[in-house]
């Protein structure tokens, strides 16, 4: 199983290869190193890729840049800089474009409209990455959240959340995806988690 | 209730108002320049419904 970082942007699609959501593929996203730690043991693999996305709202924040082009070319090389920090496999960056072949086996794209986020929902996924892809979710990893501390596992959903319920501009629908070869008994554990965190 | 942004069927994108008129702000007003990338974008939509079928 390829399992990849990206942003949980609605608007990546990974046509090959499995797709973990975290928002700007976690970089300066506090607490990503021990988030790595809880979800390599949940899905049994130290071997995870990670790519950077087209029009990552999160860098243009965080790095605060001014135009597309700038948060483009910063995200290629920050991204790169967190793979090689992290022991990840950089795979490329996915552009708005036809689907790109990048390294270590992945493939995919962006296929929102430029300048606009369509999504009217954040899918949770539970049992090993992004099952089904739909342009109407944001994705939030959470394969990890039952083995991780309470603490660190609400602080880091709960950013994502907040930051695109900005972005969306409205209330989000949660949905979550349990599918996938994570181990069913904690798939259930993180379901619960996810329920006490009053996030579903 | 999170209201439906757009919907895409074979031949059409049909767009939340909203959200049109933000990407022509976000464009500094160049309607032209989201027009073009939405006209793109219905082209892939409609290429790739047709690589489907």
């Amino acid at each position: 199983m390829e399992y990849v970082i990206t942003c949980g942007d609605e608007g990546v699609q990974i046509n090959a290869g499995t797709r973990l959501g975290i928002v700007g593929a976690g970089f300066q996203v506090e607490g990503f190193t021990e988030v790595l730690k809880h979800l390599r043991k949940s899905l049994g693999t130290d071997e995870i890729r990670i790519a950077g996305s087209a029009e990552n709202d999160w860098m243009k924040q965080v790095l605060d840049l001014d135009t597309w082009e700038q948060v483009d070319a910063s995200t290629q090389q920050h991204i790169a800089a967190l793979a090689d920090e992290h022991d990840l496999l950089y795979a490329g960056f996915l552009p708005f474009a036809d689907p790109r072949q990048l390294k270590h086996d992945i493939k995919g794209h962006m296929v929102r409209p430029k300048k606009v986020h369509v999504a009217n929902g954040i899918s949770f996924t539970l049992g090993g990455g992004e099952q089904i892809y739909h342009l109407g979710r944001y994705v939030i990893s959470a394969e990890w959240i039952a083995s991780a501390p309470e603490a660190l596992a609400k602080s880091v959903l709960e950013t994502q959340v907040a930051f695109y319920t900005k972005v969306a501009g409205q209330k989000l629908l949660r949905v979550f995806e349990e599918e996938g070869d994570v181990d069913p008994d904690l798939v259930k554990k993180n379901k619960k988690r996810l329920e006490k965190l009053g996030l579903l | 209730m999170a209201k439906q942004r757009m919907i895409v069927t074979d031949d059409q994108v049909l767009i939340d108002m909203d959200l049109l008129f933000n990407a022509i702000r976000e464009a500094d007003g160049k309607w032209e320049q989201v027009e073009s990338e939405m006209q793109a974008y219905l082209a892939a939509i409609t290429n790739m419904t047709r690589t489907e079928k």
